[in-house]
């Protein structure tokens, strides 16, 4: 597809380099540190006491809260599927995509947060329908819940990069969504 | 790259993808393969229509918007199979371009990327793309 009036294909290529994960939320990092050793945030390496995630990220800097709420979602949707997985063993090869998607996406997120945040998540209780079809509904309604979530996540994101990774991941969960509704 | 900037490479990737999905639709058959047709045709309206939301938007911002080259370089058209994987390398590139639109925009800019990036990642499965782990990221 490259111009022929033109030079290169510009117009469709992608040439910048994705920026390295550790420094999407490099900016967090001092503030952290600064939050931390002021005895104010909650989580932090320097304080014992562990509180929800939703807390813990609420004076941290901007993007970190947005990925440990991320994280969160996340943890929630891939115990969604595992449960569903587990209870009807029918679908379980349907939601191998899903899986790997969410743990992935997890992995990216933990890599990329400043050493010493909690990422561990608090998922809430997921109840699996008796029948297959009625628990295969309610996950694509979990997992365009997930997909709203980061949607908005990435709205939230100050950083470019890490907006773009949020906004990949909803994308990758729309894809998935589109593969469970077929 | 500023959101202009940005802007203007989604809007010369939205040029090359409206002539390509034009091609690529004149290519295919309505009525020995309706359904890759209609697919070709739909990506060929949203496209069409993106380009000129990206119009307008850099020309309220105050730029010109990047003309459409004259033509573009095409692959081998010449079965279904190569329509349908010429449609799904021309959606991997936009998407591409639209994750850096993600990266490069806020507000009201960013959520409209991020709603093309997502309808992109999608349609790449209707052109028997498989499900990546972050579109429009590499």
């Amino acid at each position: 597809m490259r111009s022929q009036t033109r030079s290169g294909d510009a117009n469709l290529s992608f040439t910048r380099r994705w920026t390295s994960r550790r420094t999407l939320l490099a900016i967090g990092l001092g503030t952290v540190a600064t939050a931390a050793t002021a005895g104010c945030a909650l989580n932090n390496p320097l304080h014992e006491e562990k509180t929800p995630t939703a807390r813990a990220v609420r004076d941290l800097d901007p993007d970190v809260a947005v990925a440990a709420e991320a994280v969160t979602l996340l943890r929630g949707a891939e115990a969604a599927v595992t449960a569903t997985g587990q209870r009807h063993a029918g679908l379980a090869a349907r939601l191998a995509g899903v899986l790997a998607a969410h743990q992935a996406h997890v992995a990216r997120l933990v890599d990329s947060v400043p050493d010493g945040v909690d990422t561990s998540g608090t998922a809430t209780a997921y109840v699996v329908p008796e029948r297959p079809a009625a628990a295969l509904a309610q996950l694509r309604a979990t997992e365009q819940s997930l997909h709203d979530g980061l949607v908005g996540l990435a709205m939230r994101a100050r950083s470019g990069p890490f907006a773009r990774l949020l906004g990949a991941m909803a994308a990758a969960t729309s894809q998935q969504l589109h593969g469970l509704a077929r | 790259m500023t959101p202009v900037e940005a802007q203007q490479a989604a809007l010369a990737g939205e040029h090359a993808a409206v002539y390509l999905f034009g091609v690529l639709g004149a290519q295919a058959s309505q009525s020995r393969q309706p359904a890759l047709y209609a697919r070709l045709l739909d990506a060929f309206h949203v496209h069409r229509r993106r380009r000129d939301q990206l119009s307008v938007a850099i020309a309220a911002a105050g730029a010109e918007p990047v003309a459409a080259e004259v033509s573009y370089d095409l692959p081998a058209l010449g079965t279904p199979a190569e329509l349908n994987d010429a449609a799904l390398q021309v959606e991997r590139r936009i998407a591409r371009t639209y994750g850096q639109l993600v990266e490069s925009t806020a507000g009201a800019e960013r959520r409209w990327a991020l709603v093309a990036l997502d309808d992109s990642a999608v349609r790449q499965l209707e052109f028997r793309g498989t499900p990546e782990m972050f579109p429009g990221t590499a």
